[in-house]
């Protein structure tokens, strides 16, 4: 972990995109989260990535709507839960893609089925 | 005839006062057996929109969410088509199901203010329980484990 990053407020509100296209209906069926959309993966090497609601738009955060459903979670929320929060803002060369919104949460392990699952029932759908 | 509870299971529906008890041996149910395919008898309609969604989970292909996802594993598919089909026998409805990254199934359980998520994942079993308050807890999933969850949320 880069220990120069910066924490998240507490009263930020983090936006984590998931996959949705309208047919599959892979969200819930009152258009919630499901935990899997919390759910660490191996690349993600410990930290779920999350944009920073203050520093981007709904719209740039979830990028393709045909394919992407957002949603958001107060990080006071993320913060009482014992994870951290750290602002990553990133560029990938060659072509310089950059996003200054991002951050990330840490402290979920590959094997924590408890977390996603929290963090799903606190978050709430950003209507497009 | 009388039935053991060290080799059977009995479900009773959470919200029925009155109801005829189902035993399904207990060996038998992650298996193919006959009572699974007597399953096949009951009316679907309580969990139909949760089956059809196992099944257009069969057709995805890894990387399904372009995010590196892995395809449902085939037997977490099979599992969770099982347990939908024994809660189907119990009157317990489903609230959702969706696949994750790691290729497995999550079943979500809901009760007012409680929820229990079952996960199939390629290679073990796992539950959670949310209460409504303190602490969610997470579990080893045996098929014996049923009867159990099932209580906690309808208490």
């Amino acid at each position: 972990m880069n220990n120069l990053r910066i924490p998240v407020s507490f009263d930020e509100w983090l936006y984590r995109r998931g996959h949705s296209t309208p047919e599959k209906k892979y969200m819930n069926p009152d258009g919630t989260a499901t935990s899997r959309v919390f759910k660490l993966r191996e690349k993600d090497n410990g930290e779920l990535s999350v944009d920073i609601k203050s520093l981007t738009t709904p719209h740039k955060s979830v990028g393709d709507q045909s394919l992407y459903m957002l949603f958001e979670v107060l990080n006071e929320e993320v913060l009482a839960i014992e994870l951290k929060t750290y602002h990553d803002p990133y560029t990938i060369p060659p072509h310089q893609f950059e996003n200054v919104a991002h951050g990330v949460i840490v402290g979920m392990e590959l094997e924590d089925d408890i977390t996603p699952g929290l963090l799903a029932r606190k978050s709430r759908r950003v209507f497009l | 005839m009388t039935l053991s509870t060290t080799n059977f299971h009995t479900y009773t529906p959470p919200n029925v006062p009155t109801y005829t008890v189902q035993a399904v041996k207990s060996e038998e149910l992650f298996e193919h057996s006959t009572f699974m395919h007597s399953w096949d008898c009951f009316t679907p309609a309580l969990n139909e929109r949760i089956l059809r969604l196992l099944e257009e989970f069969k057709k995805l292909n890894e990387n399904w969410d372009r995010d590196g996802a892995l395809a449902p594993d085939s037997m977490a598919i099979r599992s969770a088509e099982m347990l939908v089909k024994q809660l189907q026998l119990t009157g317990q409805k489903v609230f959702h199901v969706a696949p994750g990254p790691q290729g497995e199934i999550m079943i979500d359980l809901r009760k007012e203010d409680r929820s229990v998520e079952i996960l199939f994942y390629a290679d073990k079993m796992r539950y959670v329980l949310f209460p409504k308050q303190g602490s969610a807890k997470q579990s080893e999933y045996k098929s014996d484990d049923l009867p159990k969850i099932l209580k906690w949320l309808h208490e």
